[in-house]
């Protein structure tokens, strides 16, 4: 430890460009997390929002949200199969809005207000009465719209505005604004909007729901589909990944990520192999005066927690400061849990790149200390 | 009472064609108190000779007794624990660890050997203060100077109270005069203490110094078990 820290203290120059490198890769790390995690949540909020065990769709919709189409009528048979605690019905309205001369893309989402798959995060205002038509539940990145408690939405080709009445927090739609109104006045927008949809008559497009405590979601969703045989009933989480562009944007973030990690174990092992190099007299001297090789891993290691816990604050730091400094149109989104497990991987990732040097280091013979060799 | 005693000592390296002999059937007693010169050309076998006694080199045949301990069949693990705190090594050039402070590269034995570190830390500083060298105590090597360096190799040699000194080519690096001003240091802390002493050396002039001279050849003392006398 003594050793470890005094090397530290005093050779300050090696280990600035070893903890600066390392906050440069945690940095990008950082960003790339934020924007992965940004998308990911602005992606699937409207999906995981409403507390649902599962989905169920119809099975020639393919487990797409838009493709699907189930008569509400069905909803009953779904809510009466055995495992269901609760169904509600979700219906998708893909629209245009307006606030004065600027327009925008907006997702209107028909729910049963008091049943799976209502928004959960009521952060402004109120929920709408039961029966009260054509108010609705705003998602706070309306507010960018310039859209305030009160205010009315108007959908373009609808005659009717929707009033604002509450703000629910992270329920975005494939980052589309969401505007949640229920079933019964979303029926009468879509008529209005999408006049061709009229001849399918009362329609939704998934029915979420929630099962019996202890029961398992799988074989539920199974029962459900053997009960109405026209359904594919999946867990929310198969439905976030079913949404478009998803699974590959995770798959893809995960990848760069992934790889940026295997770079700081590299510069770790490459920074420690190159100082191992240097000291193997020092280390040579170290183990013929009785060093042991955990005595001197020991001290590897502390070098490694140190320059990763230093380059990681560091890039932290920068990450957040970019942070501050990017547009709120960006979705990025800098969570705590991600921050925590990219810190433990940048960690074990130097621990690893230090043990990789540590091979070199029970290789010295500490009989060639003596003549002259060290 | 001896304090080494080596019998019949080969060290072979290498095996087949490529064998090579450094140590033949070599024997030796050292008692307490008595500082020996160990005097050979380069080559000769006498650095592979230290490295045996110190326990980092395990011999091919015979055996090594130190104090009580027979060095043969001593674990790596063993040989380490032997050497952090039965043996003091004062290595040649200066071979201090470049970041530390005079004080610390002798308080850094408190995190190797078994003594505790308050006991390392008050021999330190008495050590320090015997060599001359509280002055120089927050210096790092590279703000001392060789004489200097190479009390702080003899300081760190002694801070574990060792049974054992062993001193490799203490005059390679320094000038007539500094040489001998180390080694007559070295022979005194040596004396004082009552502890034994072996230093490897080619340099003639310094075994006045010691209580007796070993020479070495291709692998053979020429002198040692019979404890014959000087140059």
């Amino acid at each position: 430890m003594q050793l470890a820290f005094a090397e530290i203290l005093r050779r300050r120059g090696r280990w600035v460009s070893i903890i600066g490198a390392v906050a440069f890769i945690v940095f990008l790390v950082l960003v790339l997390a934020a924007l992965a995690d940004g998308l990911f949540i602005g992606m699937t909020g409207a999906l995981r929002t409403g507390n649902a065990d599962a989905l169920v769709y119809s099975r020639d919709g393919r487990r797409s949200l838009v493709r699907s189409v189930l008569p509400i009528s069905d909803l009953s048979s779904v809510a009466a199969v055995e495992g269901v605690a609760d169904a509600g019905a979700l219906g998708l309205l893909l629209a245009t809005a307006a606030t004065g001369a600027d327009s925008f893309d907006i997702a209107v989402v028909g729910h049963l207000p008091e049943h799976a798959g209502e928004p959960k995060r009521l952060v402004e205002g109120r929920r709408p009465e039961l029966g009260e038509l054509f108010v609705g539940l705003a998602d706070v990145s309306l507010r960018a719209e310039g859209i305030s408690l009160g205010d009315s939405v108007t959908l373009t080709g609808s005659s009717e505005p929707v009033e604002v009445v509450g703000f629910v927090q992270d329920s975005q739609y494939l980052l589309a604004d969401t505007l949640w109104v229920s079933l019964d006045t979303w029926e009468r927008l879509r008529f209005e909007l999408r006049p061709e949809t009229i001849g399918l008559g009362s329609v939704v497009q998934a029915f979420p729901i929630l099962v019996d405590e202890g029961a398992d979601v799988d074989t539920v969703a199974a029962a459900v589909d053997r009960a109405l045989m026209t359904t594919e009933t999946i867990t929310t989480d198969q439905a976030i990944l079913s949404l478009p562009g998803v699974e590959q944007q995770q798959s893809t973030f995960t990848a760069i990520i992934v790889v940026s990690f295997v770079v700081v174990g590299i510069v770790i092992a490459l920074f420690f192999a190159l100082i191992t190099l240097e000291k193997r007299g020092q280390f040579a001297i170290l183990k013929a005066i009785g060093s042991s090789n955990p005595f001197l891993l020991q001290g590897l290691l502390v070098q490694a927690l140190i320059a990763t816990a230093a380059g990681y604050a560091l890039g932290f730091g920068l990450s957040r400061l970019l942070a501050l400094a990017l547009p709120s149109t960006v979705p990025v989104a800098f969570l705590l849990s991600t921050a925590l497990s990219l810190f433990l991987a940048t960690v074990v990732m130097g621990a690893l790149g230090a043990v990789f040097s540590f091979r070199r280091i029970v290789r010295i013979d500490p009989a060639s200390a003596l003549g002259g060799e060290a | 009472m001896s304090a080494v005693i080596i019998q019949d000592v080969t060290k072979v390296y290498g095996e087949g064609h490529t064998a090579v002999k450094a140590l033949c059937n070599a024997s030796l007693n050292l008692d307490d108190n008595e500082f020996l010169a160990l005097l050979g050309p380069s080559g000769s076998g006498k650095t592979t000779l230290l490295s045996v006694i110190g326990g980092l080199l395990a011999p091919t045949a015979g055996t090594v007794t130190v104090g009580n301990i027979i060095l043969t069949g001593l674990s790596k693990k063993e040989q380490t624990r032997f050497r952090a705190n039965r043996v003091g090594f004062v290595f040649q050039g200066f071979n201090l660890v470049p970041f530390l402070t005079a004080r610390e590269n002798m308080t850094v034995m408190a995190s190797i050997s078994d003594m505790s570190r308050v006991e390392i830390e008050q021999r330190a500083d008495q050590l320090l203060e015997e060599l001359g060298l509280t002055a120089r105590r927050g210096n790092l090597p590279e703000q001392l100077s060789g004489g200097e360096r190479q009390r702080v190799a003899i300081g760190r040699a002694l801070v574990t109270d060792p049974d054992l000194i062993l001193v490799d080519e203490p005059t390679a690096s320094l000038d007539t005069e500094l040489g001998t001003q180390v080694v007559k240091l070295l022979a005194s802390e040596i004396k004082s203490r009552g502890k034994a002493g072996i230093m490897v050396t080619h340099d003639l002039r310094m075994v006045e110094f010691t209580d007796r001279t070993v020479r070495i050849l291709d692998g053979e003392l020429l002198n040692g078990d019979d404890s014959a006398t000087v140059s």
